[in-house]
């Protein structure tokens, strides 16, 4: 694929994503807000996909605009009591908008300063699903268990706090 | 295979941690304390005993710290085994404690991995597998609002600083370009490795409840049972500590700049905890305020930047959570605020006698081990030639005897309608659960022993971190 036919499902991807996360940031509504962070989440994937990295395309589609999105949509809805309530007025704070751009310029500086160290095209095949699983179970096998009892721990956590136990 | 071996200490642990969740099987409460207990106790022994591989996992984990590694997995399996026996005999706050006693297993679990961690996969993952369990810990009374309140602002608060420390670890990994502990190659201008190692340090400082991330701390303790205090604002943070120090000396670049920083913390920290401390009449909240103060002084041997700083800071943390244990200990049998213990020493006179220890331990007296871990940061810092810092830091710990000596004016002199006269016992929080008061009183006068006793040792203990951190 030349680099100009790449560019342009790239530029439209990335307008989406940006596009989509500052409706989120404007609407007023949460409901809307979180399909808006769901549509903008979509279309980090297809960046993804666009890099040939079809592993956390998946995973992006899956964990993120799955189940992360899918658990904010259930906390707007437990805890929202009367349909007027999700309409909330814009809060805009200075210090949080601060913070917000020192971070992503930092981002963006480090990015810049980091590009002579990547090669200037991709490798014509990412790794697959299969090499990841491999790479997942050998080299990686205690970070990987490392989080199942992280999770484990999660888990009792939200079974005590649920009242899913006799507490005395 | 062979060299998997060195993680069955780990291993003991963790299948303590899961027998623990199954307890109503074996009996309950006392089962899985005493299980625990044991095997944390086990673990202890048999690090010592099991070889020692350089490095596991490719170098995910690595052991070329020798002996120290050993000592501090060691150390923090043997503390959390005194803290289970505590709870063997004296339960959780009165309610079901079997799954604090997993809780407090499985953090041990990911404090004892991250002493060797040499990853920035597993150091992140280990943090989290430490603390995630504190969190359900400060709210285990969920059915007091309070608790629940100071454990939602401590979840709150720590998750977003690990998330700002996920941040930094990922500029590391894009510099480095891989995730093995090495020293950090800064693409780029030097403030740059500044800006990455205080994004990395706010993590770690927020464990630490260093200001500026220390005003849920209070609260939380407050509200939480202070026996889930007693774990987390000692035993946890040991490993944390010495896992940011060898970041420091091994991965990000010390200079200048970052040492102001950090300088800055701990000149706003150690004020800040100990003027607040006096006026306290809670002691669960002065406890809070001296380990703001302590990770002032942590951070001073820190901003020195020099192996001797880094052993002595890791020092200071490590006896520091042993006397705060025993003193959050004595708070969780005989109650927190100065009513609670007024008059304490006639009622319980060995419980007394040991909080007083612990109290002098904790604000540096001699010749309690405290006051070698404050020196050894102290002189750290004036070598690395901050005198102002130290200076204060000095001025301070005077001050700080005023609250020490609040608290034992109030156990020993009898309050307003003592309960001593009567004979009736001090408000506890396990009125109604059996209790071993004989096994309970050990635990206390064994913590004090080593409050007294490991000042004996604190020269030797020093040089050894010192020479693993150079």
């Amino acid at each position: 694929m030349s680099p100009t036919v790449a560019l342009i499902p790239f530029a439209i991807l990335g307008l989406l994503t940006l596009g989509c996360a500052a409706m989120m940031l404007f609407s007023r509504n949460v409901v809307h807000a979180a399909f808006w962070m769901l549509a903008s989440m979509v279309s980090t994937a297809g960046l993804y996909l666009l890099l040939s990295a079809e592993f956390l395309a998946l995973v992006q589609l899956l964990v993120y605009a799955g189940a992360v999105a899918v658990l904010v949509l259930f906390v707007v809805m437990l805890t929202l009591r009367r349909r007027a309530d999700a309409v909330r007025p814009i809060d805009f704070s200075l210090p949080a908008l601060a913070l917000a751009v020192s971070f992503a310029a930092l981002a963006c500086f480090m990015v810049l300063s980091l590009v002579p160290a990547y090669p200037d095209s991709l490798p014509s095949v990412a790794p697959g699903v299969t090499e990841l699983g491999l790479e997942l179970f050998s080299t990686w096998v205690l970070p990987f268990e490392l989080a199942s009892l992280i999770l484990l721990v999660a888990l009792v956590g939200a079974v005590w706090w649920s009242g899913g136990v006799k507490r005395s | 295979m062979q060299q998997y071996a060195v993680l069955i200490p780990e291993l003991i642990v963790l299948v303590a941690a899961l027998v623990a969740l199954f307890a109503d099987l074996l009996g309950g409460d006392r089962v899985a304390a005493m299980v625990g207990a044991a095997a944390a106790a086990m673990a202890a022994v048999v690090v010592w005993l099991v070889p020692v591989p350089e490095a596991l996992f490719g170098s995910m984990l690595t052991f070329t710290h020798g002996t120290t590694t050993l000592m501090l997995r060691s150390g923090i399996a043997g503390l959390t085994s005194l803290f289970l026996l505590w709870v063997a005999a004296r339960g959780w706050a009165g309610v079901r404690a079997r799954e604090a006693v997993a809780l407090t297993l499985f953090s041990t679990v990911g404090s004892m991995l991250l002493i060797s961690a040499s990853d920035l996969v597993t150091l992140f993952l280990c943090l989290e597998l430490a603390t995630m369990p504190a969190y359900v810990l400060m709210g285990y009374s969920a059915e007091d609002k309070r608790s629940l309140e100071g454990a939602l602002k401590y979840f709150l608060m720590s998750v977003l600083t690990s998330l700002v420390m996920a941040y930094g670890l990922s500029f590391v990994f894009g510099m480095n370009q891989h995730t093995s502990y090495s020293p950090l190659q800064v693409a780029g201008p030097a403030w740059l490795g500044v800006a990455v190692s205080v994004l990395v340090l706010v993590g770690f400082l927020s464990k630490m409840t260093a200001a500026p991330f220390h005003y849920w701390v209070p609260d939380a303790n407050e509200g939480a049972p202070s026996a889930s205090v007693a774990f987390v604002a000692a035993i946890s943070k040991i490993a944390p500590v010495y896992a940011m120090v060898r970041l420091l000396a091994e991965v990000l670049p010390t200079s200048d700049g970052l040492s102001r920083v950090v300088m800055i913390c701990a000149v706003v920290s150690i004020p800040l905890g100990i003027f607040a401390a006096l006026v306290q009449t809670d002691v669960r909240r002065m406890v809070a305020y001296s380990g703001i103060s302590m990770a002032g002084y942590m951070m001073l041997g820190v901003a020195a930047a020099t192996p001797a700083g880094y052993a002595s800071a890791v020092f200071l943390v490590a006896v520091y959570a042993v006397s705060v244990l025993g003193l959050m200990l004595v708070v969780a049998q005989e109650g927190g605020t100065f009513a609670d213990i007024a008059g304490l020493v006639k009622r319980r006179p060995v419980a007394a006698w040991s909080a007083v220890v612990y109290l002098f331990s904790i604000i540096g007296f001699p010749p309690m081990v405290g006051f070698y871990g404050k020196l050894g940061v102290l002189s750290a810092a004036y070598r690395a030639g901050y005198f102002i810092p130290v200076l204060i830091a000095v001025l301070m710990s005077v001050v700080a005897g005023g609250y020490a000596f609040a608290v034992i004016r109030a156990m020993f002199t009898p309050g307003e309608g003592a309960p001593e006269e009567t004979g009736i016992p001090a408000p506890v929080d396990a009125t109604e659960y059996p209790q071993a008061p004989a096994l309970a009183g050990t635990v206390i006068v064994v913590l004090a022993g080593l409050s007294l006793g490991l000042g004996l040792i604190a020269e030797p203990l020093i040089s050894l971190l010192q020479a693993s951190l150079s």
